[in-house]
């Protein structure tokens, strides 16, 4: 059983601070995303997993043993892990084979036993064919299988991967992406993968951890990130979102023209997320909506529309307020410019980011 | 989980954490470099400021120097030699770079050959085929002059500050001819194409566009010559010496006459490291405030037509190739078959005897000659292994302050090879390091003379290579010290190969360094040239001088076949 424990980790570059106060604990077996723009601090962070990087302060510490702390760190070599590069870092001087058995040979793992063992791992990436050919002669997907066999040749306690799929082109991206959760269903490594891109985190991972300027925003589960984003960052960064003002009072947040029931609010202003996803649109004739429990109705006009293919994407001028939202709607379902419409909402999928 | 994921249960083969031996290494390193360069160095600026005798503090040696006319003129006539040797150079160098860079003049590619013939001609080498090419009164051109003309006076004297020049700068050419192609070949067409369809012809626009645009690199060249120049010391000792006069290194052996005056030959280097160091200096910041369009990847290039006029410059490239490496090199080999040098190569004065001599009869030359591969093959070795250390420490920035490592590694450089030699002699050759006349304190001296071109080179080697291969080694369970030697020592291997070669060619044929450190036991061939050259011996030295040039030549052969063709004459 792995547990790997992240403790109020902070890292200092002389007066920038790339992580702060990173704290996570990861079960046996868990594939972790560490998601956010470029120089977030997902990088560092992983680095100090690895060890490559001593922390300013916090401390890490893997199956009970303080693994890093401002005092030192186990080294790289020691620490019973594995890593996968964004340059995949394959060994140019050295065969598909002699790559992917090296962490055996550290390991002192007896010559047979190497050679069966790596036979294995690249029957189970389908690159048996290779192994005797050198990193050169190998397509850059064949490269990426060659990094992920010898990551998991050695059976290591944690896995950490370093946006592995960036040199990619899309097809390939994709077919990796389910060739590393296929590996990781199959060989159960407790798993830490960085990456910037939120459709791969979402994809892949048991939880995000969604990281700005060196702080964990939020952690959870894909959907619930999706659907419950605590903070208006974390609601930007995963998917699209509509994000609307106002002020809270007595448990109800107050916009302008409507107001919605909120337990969790403070009060003060407040900032609300809803997705353009939840705006369902009808027309409006002079007939009333009907009125539904803890739907919210609101009377607009289409103000621009794109056809994105898929689905529409509307712009929406509220009648009569200065507002405008963003609504995705099926490509069956097409009003003109101008159009009136009603847009209904679920009253809790108005969610506070901002003063809650 | 499949079966697969449980072989021989692999977990419980926990690992003892292992010793990281790369601290030992790096601390060791540390300790060699300061033992090679700050300890040598500092005898430099110490001796030069203390009394010989009472030890301590003075400037009296400066003043010593600077009263004597005679040290003042040395250095005079070094000035005038190195102006007149980098005229010289430029004008040998310059159109064959252009040529071989931006035209279409068939056989150009031969110009390649000629330079880096001259470039591994041993300067000594050069020297003593000038000598027997041009020497006022039986030197083969003035031989042949008189017997054409009747005309006694000699055509030429190679013994004169011209001639001295003109040996020179027909070794040390190839310096610029490597700037300037290597500055050319950046320069993109276009800003030619543009100036042409603006009107100007294809002359007009290689005198405003072309040249300047590659003068800063050709700045840097020419910095260079002076600087090799003002440093050589074997070249001056063959001809300045014997036509009487002296240049700043010739003069500084005198003060080892008896009784030798140490002192006094540190005040008196002084000024040619302060120089050196300003010119390093001035160097770099001309380099690097080069013009943008010399910086960063080279456009597209055409050949440029030269038309009639290509006749001229394929002469010209002919004449210095003749010049620089056939005459002096057809010279030595036929010497080397003679039994009388001033005679006609007839039949009854051919013989074998000079080889059999040098290599199984003269115990002196057999022993110099085994020296010479000897201290090559391990200062090449140990150059490069203490190189790469070097450069992989600083690159990775291994260790606290690795940047004072790299300061060190390059320090060199401002040290002329003769004045190299005496802070070795100062640092090592008496006691409590009895070094003097031992093979040690050469290798030593070669070492670190050599350091700064094997460190430059690995740290570019280095500084190409993605520090996540070695990351990847670490984190897979290897040391700092596996990284090194299974990933980037083997990944390097051609650059490193060729910083080995590099290294065993110029410690072949180095001669200042190992002055003043020879005595009977540990002398090279260079050394000896100059012993034999004084005893008028020229048939055993030219077979001699074969046989280094065989040597030498086959080595860079067989770099060039592994490593292609350019690796020696690379801007580093």
């Amino acid at each position: 059983m792995t547990k790997l424990i992240l403790d109020g980790l902070v890292k200092d570059y002389g007066g920038f601070r790339a992580a702060d106060n990173i704290s996570l604990t990861l079960a046996d077996g868990e594939f972790l995303s560490l998601l956010g723009p470029s120089g977030c601090g997902k990088t560092t962070t992983l680095r100090m997993i690895a060890g490559f990087i001593t922390p300013t302060q916090g401390r890490i510490e893997l199956d009970g043993r303080e693994i890093s702390s401002p005092k030192g760190v186990v080294a790289p070599e020691n620490r019973d892990m594995s890593m996968i590069f964004q340059s995949y870092a394959i060994w140019p001087n050295m065969t598909v084979a002699q790559n992917v058995g090296f962490g055996l040979r550290m390991k002192k793992l007896p010559a047979d036993q190497i050679k069966k063992r790596v036979g294995e791992i690249l029957g189970v990436v389908q690159l048996d064919h290779l192994a005797e050919r050198y990193p050169s002669e190998l397509s850059g997907g064949q490269q990426q299988r060659v990094a992920l066999a010898r990551a998991v040749a050695v059976q290591p306690k944690v896995m950490l991967l370093d946006e592995p799929l960036s040199n990619l082109d899309a097809n390939l991206r994709e077919e990796m992406r389910t060739e590393i959760k296929r590996m990781h269903v199959e060989f159960g490594i407790t798993t830490v993968y960085v990456t910037h891109d939120q459709s791969e985190a979402m994809a892949i991972s048991d939880r995000v951890a969604v990281i700005k300027a060196g702080r964990i925003e939020q952690i959870d589960e894909p959907y619930r990130l999706y659907a419950r984003p605590r903070t208006r960052f974390a609601a930007e960064f995963i998917g699209r979102t509509n994000l609307i003002e106002g002020h809270a009072k007595a448990g109800e947040m107050h916009f302008e023209g409507f107001s919605v029931p909120s337990a969790e609010v403070r009060s003060g202003g407040v900032l609300a997320s809803v997705r353009p996803q939840n705006l369902k649109l009808s027309l409006r004739g002079n007939d009333k909506p009907e009125r539904a429990e803890g739907v919210l109705h609101l009377a607009a006009r289409i103000d621009e529309r794109i056809f994105l293919g898929e689905r529409w994407d509307y712009g929406l001028a509220l009648e009569g307020r200065a507002m405008s939202l963003r609504a995705a709607a099926p490509a069956e379902q097409v009003f003109d410019m101008d159009a009136p419409v009603w847009i209904s909402i679920q009253e809790s999928r108005i969610i506070p980011v901002e003063g809650a | 989980m499949t079966d697969i994921a449980n072989v021989n249960g692999l977990r419980p083969l926990a690992r003892r954490p292992k010793f990281d031996w790369s601290l030992v290494v790096f601390g060791l390193l540390t300790a060699i470099l300061v033992g090679l360069v700050v300890y040598p160095m500092s005898r430099l600026l110490i001796e030069s400021f203390s009394d010989p005798k009472t030890g301590s503090f003075t400037v009296a040696n400066f003043f010593d120097v600077a009263r004597r006319s005679r040290y003042l003129l040395a250095y005079w006539h070094t000035v005038q030699l190195a102006v007149v040797t980098v005229i010289m150079s430029v004008a040998m160098a310059l159109p064959m770079a252009w040529v071989v860079s931006r035209t279409d003049i068939p056989g150009r590619s031969l110009f390649y050959f000629g330079t880096l013939g001259a470039f591994i001609m041993p300067p000594f080498l050069g020297a003593i085929g000038w000598i027997l090419l041009a020497g006022p009164n039986a030197g083969w051109i003035n031989q042949i002059w008189t017997s054409l003309t009747g005309i006694e006076d000699p055509l030429v004297n190679i013994f004169s500050l011209w001639g001295l020049a003109f040996v020179i700068a027909l070794n040390v050419f190839p310096l610029i001819f490597i700037f300037a192609t290597s500055a050319l070949d950046l320069i993109s067409s276009e800003m030619e194409e543009a100036a042409a369809i603006h009107g100007a012809g294809p002359m007009r626009t290689t005198w405003i566009i072309t040249l300047p645009l590659a003068l800063p690199a050709i700045l840097g060249a020419i910095m260079l010559v002076f600087l090799e120049t003002i440093a050589l010391y074997g070249t001056p000792a063959l001809i300045a010496i014997p036509a009487r006069f002296n240049v700043a290194t010739t003069q500084l052996t005198t003060f080892f006459e008896y009784p030798a005056k140490i002192e006094l030959a540190m005040a008196f280097s002084v000024p040619l490291v302060l120089i050196t160091i300003v010119l390093l200096g001035a160097q770099r910041l001309l380099l690097r405030g080069g013009h943008v369009a010399v910086s960063g990847k080279g456009g597209a290039r055409t050949a440029m037509r030269v038309g009639r006029w290509k006749w001229l410059f394929l002469a010209h490239g002919v004449a210095v190739t003749l010049l620089a490496v056939i005459l002096p090199a057809g010279i030595l080999v036929s010497t080397s078959f003679q039994i009388a040098w001033a005679k006609a190569p007839v039949l009854s004065n051919l013989t074998l005897d000079n080889y059999r001599a040098i290599l199984f009869e003269q115990a002196t030359v057999r022993e110099a000659m085994f020296n010479t591969v000897y201290f090559a093959l391990a200062s090449a070795t140990a150059c490069t292994v203490l190189g790469f250390l070097t450069a992989y420490v600083v690159i990775r920035k291994l260790i606290p302050y690795s940047s004072a490592l790299a300061f060190l590694a390059v320090a060199p450089v401002a040290v002329p090879g003769i004045v190299l030699a005496i802070c070795f002699y100062a640092a090592f050759a008496g006691p409590p390091f009895s070094l003097y006349g031992s093979s040690l304190i050469i290798i030593l001296a070669f070492i670190t003379r050599f350091l700064p071109i094997a460190f430059v080179s690995c740290a570019s080697g280095i500084r190409s290579l993605n520090p996540e291969l070695e990351e990847a080694v670490r984190i897979h369970g290897g040391s700092r010290m596996r990284a090194m030697v299974e990933v980037v020592a083997p990944v390097l291997k051609k650059s490193l190969m060729g910083v080995w070669i590099l290294v065993f060619v110029i410690c072949s044929r180095e001669l200042s360094t190992a002055m003043f450190l020879t005595s009977h036991q540990n002398r090279v061939i260079s050394i000896l040239t100059l012993d034999m050259s004084e005893q008028g011996d020229y048939e055993t030295l030219a077979a001699m001088g074969v046989v280094l040039l065989v040597v030498t030549s086959t080595v860079v052969a067989i770099g060039m076949r592994l490593l292609g063709r350019d690796f020696m004459l690379r801007r580093n």
